[in-house]
């Protein structure tokens, strides 16, 4: 956790609300040393979403998000930046906490080429 | 053999092209669904990081290609010269591959049987009378095949494996409905099966081929002078026999599907040894209420035991939707209304157990004693089940106040936002009038929609944002000829967006507010010194207000705000109010009583336009379907003007709810149903319509 920017979220950062939904995410960063790893859903929103983690992720690395949502049936291929990464402790069942101990933020990023983004903002704004 | 009806070739094209490219595109949707999971699941359970990455650059690949390849093939799919290869080793360059293909479509040719081999039948005779418009292979298994495997190439080496190997099961075999619904629309307008002539077919290359397949599908013909179209009271009398013996024709635990559902029926019927089939409005009944009760039995947060007693009146339901035309076009039908209730008292987490444990009894008792003779009244069952559920609904707040009011919630909420930002970015300087005006009545309504529709992250925002910022510096710095300019430039930037042209806001308020912005930059420009002769600012002259952006809401509105419609965008400053139950509710929601609408009204060419326009244009939509449910959010896909019904669809292009058009239309007036994305040209069409329809009214 040296490097990595723990950030408080106490504060809201969303503009929309947050829905929990249950799925999984494979989640893979944008720089050099790729890196990837499973993640847990938490909850969602039109422009976030955040997710359990094994391994803290530096503030401010952009990652591409495969996010299979189980009440949708599909998957969603997006791209999205860690807005804040903290320690898992409030909130999650013990299962969640011994394989995701870590929590992170993630703004999403919009890309007008791509449909899975208007219908990701479609089904989770709320 | 003549033909006695004069055939509207280019009609038929129209209808047949309309009815594939939505057939096709969503069994393509699944199919590309379906890989996407798989490959999923494979990346999910690999440790190995660098085949890991390898499987996400194939989804990643895979998503941002299907689009372009849902284009190339349907383009392929519909040229009148298509051409399809001898064998399929000369488009697929490995042997067991092609001898794959072969097999699977002559096995989705052996699954589709009649409807399948009539409707390459007549086919072919459109093909030899209108050669222009209709391809001999025109959506036929081989030329949808052919112009699959002529685009695969689009996807990378492993995807087109992947792809190639499930085109069988997860494209081929599904396309079943699509066959009946073209042989349908076929028989309809008067195409005839092919006939042997004396013509010379013009692809001679093919002629072998064409003559292997012309004495295939004489063989089919055959089996299709032997089969009969059962009448519909035969039909009802069947079902009635199946009725009074308490049979189920699909168990609960089988895969429910409107497909398989249809294969039950006719199972059931074929016992007899007849080959059966039925006419297109049954068969039209049959999909759709198959399709109803999938989407009821499929749901996974109905509770298990009221699902079994859905599938339980499965017989009862189709009973109705066939004796009865009321089930399809009254949104109050009692079938209907039981189903919803069940619907409703199953996916209710907090659902006491008496109630369901007496509605399986309920259901059996009435199955046992109220429907030995139809016709079926399942208004006493309706009754019952009301009275057992202890009217745990009713004390709840009407659902109409719930969903008018969240739609408004989630507008206000991004107004906030929007007026936040203002405010921080402002920071009690003060504006000019005729920026605070602009900022007022364009930029923050923009900034609104662009928060709702995109998000922050997309250009428009940042051009949203960088013009507010350079406006409020503008009004309180020195500031260059050449800065001023760049704001007018990015002023007329914002001319270009779709928002300011499809409704979002009236043409007059636009044109004004941007006409007197650049007239009030040009005179700032004008006032400033050449460059040697530069001066502090400020202008005496100009009327400099100091009324801050977080009051524009209490401001007095300029006069042309009197010209602003229902939910317009000056709103976006107005905080949001702090109890849902206090928002405003919808005009129309005011003004509009119910059931006024009527399936005439649907068939009103008005109607029709608007839904055309507004509601099958691919907007995702947030649908009401009963009292105490949530709202779904689908695309329309299709509307039966026959059964007055309308089709939706989930992401992936699948079925998901039927709904009479008169509710569904009843419910939009109302404000229930919606847009997911408020749009203020779809309110602004609606009101018309409504006042248009109301002043044809008799009175």
């Amino acid at each position: 956790m040296d490097k990595v920017t723990i950030a408080n979220n106490q504060n809201e950062r969303r503009d929309f609300l947050r829905v929990p939904v249950c799925g999984k995410v494979i989640l893979r960063t944008k720089s050099t040393q790729t890196e990837i790893q499973n993640a847990q859903i938490l909850d969602v929103s039109a422009n976030g979403i955040n997710l359990g983690l094994s391994q803290p992720i530096p503030v401010g690395t952009s990652v591409e998000l495969s996010i299979f949502i189980v009440g949708e049936d599909s998957l969603f291929s997006l791209d999205g930046v860690i807005s804040w990464c903290c320690p898992l402790t409030e909130n999650s069942s013990a299962k969640a906490l011994s394989t995701h101990p870590i929590q992170a933020g993630i703004e999403l990023c919009f890309d007008r080429s791509h449909r899975d983004y208007a219908d990701w903002r479609a089904l989770f704004i709320a | 053999m003549i033909n006695r009806m004069k055939i509207n070739a280019n009609y038929i094209k129209n209808c047949l092209d309309d009815l594939a490219r939505s057939a096709l595109c969503s069994a393509l949707k699944v199919l590309f669904s379906e890989t996407e999971k798989k490959l999923f699941v494979r990346a999910e359970h690999l440790d190995n990081s660098a085949e890991k990455n390898q499987i996400l650059d194939q989804i990643h690949h895979l998503k941002r290609t299907t689009e372009q390849f849902e284009r190339a093939f349907i383009t392929k799919a519909t040229q009148p010269d298509q051409r399809i290869p001898r064998d399929w080793y000369a488009l697929y360059k490995n042997r067991t591959t092609a001898i794959q293909i072969e097999d699977m479509i002559s096995h989705a040719r052996a699954k589709f049987g009649i409807e399948l081999a009539q409707y390459e039948s007549r086919i072919k005779w459109l093909h030899q009378n209108y050669p222009d418009l209709f391809s001999e292979n025109l959506y036929t298994l081989p030329g949808l095949v052919s112009a699959y495997l002529e685009n695969i190439n689009l996807f990378d080496s492993t995807t087109q494996e992947n792809l190639t190997r499930i085109i069988g099961h997860q494209f081929l075999n599904k396309l079943e409905p699509m066959y009946i619904l073209m042989n349908d629309l076929l028989i309809q307008n008067g195409a005839l099966p092919e006939i042997k002539s004396l013509r010379k077919s013009s692809s001679s290359a093919l002629d072998d081929l064409l003559e292997e397949m012309a004495l295939s599908e004489a063989s089919l013909n055959e089996e299709i002078i032997q089969s009969r179209t059962i009448t519909k009271s035969e039909l009802l009398q069947q079902l009635s026999s199946l009725l009074t013996a308490g049979k189920e024709l699909l168990p609960r635990k089988s895969i429910w599907s409107a497909e398989t559902f249809y294969r039950a029926l006719l199972k059931h019927l074929n016992l007899a040894g007849t080959q059966i089939e039925f006419a297109p409005k049954e068969t039209e009944s049959i999909m759709l209420a198959g399709t109803i009760l999938s989407g009821m039995l499929n749901d996974r947060l109905i509770n298990p035991t009221i699902k079994s007693s859905i599938a339980q009146l499965q017989t009862i339901i189709l009973y109705t939707a066939l004796d009865d035309d009321g089930f399809f076009s009254q949104p109050k039908h009692p079938a209907r209304a039981v189903l919803n209730k069940l619907a409703i008292i199953g996916s209710d987490p907090a659902q006491n157990k008496n109630t369901l444990q007496k509605i399986p009894e309920l259901i059996d008792e009435f199955i046992k004693n109220e429907i030995k003779i139809p016709p079926i009244d399942l208004s006493i069952l309706l009754k019952k089940i009301s009275a057992t559920d202890q009217g745990e609904f009713q004390n709840s707040l009407p659902q109409e106040d719930i969903q008018s009011t969240q739609n408004q919630t989630l507008i206000a909420r991004s107004r906030q936002r929007v007026s936040e930002l203002i405010r921080h970015e402002v920071k009690g300087q003060s504006l000019h009038l005729m920026t605070q005006q602009f900022i007022e009545q364009i930029l923050a309504p923009f900034m609104v929609h662009i928060l709702m529709a995109h998000g922050r992250q997309c250009s428009e925002w940042t051009q949203g944002l960088t013009l507010l910022q350079e406006l409020i510096e503008i009004d309180n710095h020195p500031i260059s000829a050449k800065k001023i300019l760049a704001t007018i430039s990015h002023i007329y930037e914002l001319v270009d967006y779709p928002f300011f042209h499809s409704g979002g806001m009236t043409a007059e308020l636009f044109g004004s507010g941007i006409s007197q912005i650049v007239d009030y930059l040009e005179s700032q420009r004008d006032k400033i010194p050449p460059p040697q002769l530069i001066s502090p600012i400020t202008d005496e002259t100009q009327p400099h207000t100091t009324v801050d952006v977080a009051d524009f809401a209490t401001a007095t509105p300029p006069p042309q705000a009197n010209i602003i419609p229902v939910n317009e965008p000056t709103e976006a400053l107005i905080p949001e109010k702090t109890s849902p139950a206090a928002e405003e509710p919808p005009v129309l929601a005011k003004t509009i009583e119910v059931s006024r609408f009527t399936v005439s009204t649907m068939a009103d060419v008005r109607t029709q336009n608007f839904i055309q326009r507004f509601i099958l244009n691919g907007e995702w939509l947030q649908i009401f379907t009963a009292e105490g449910a949530a709202l779904r959010r689908l695309k329309a896909n299709q509307i039966n003007q026959d059964l007055c019904t309308i089709n939706f669809s989930n992401r992936n292009g699948e079925i998901a709810l039927v709904l009479p058009l008169v509710q569904f239309f009843d419910d939009l007036v109302q404000g229930r149903s919606h847009p997911v994305f408020d749009n203020l040209a779809f309110n602004k069409a609606l009101a018309q319509l409504v006042e248009t329809l109301d002043a044809d009214r008799p009175r």
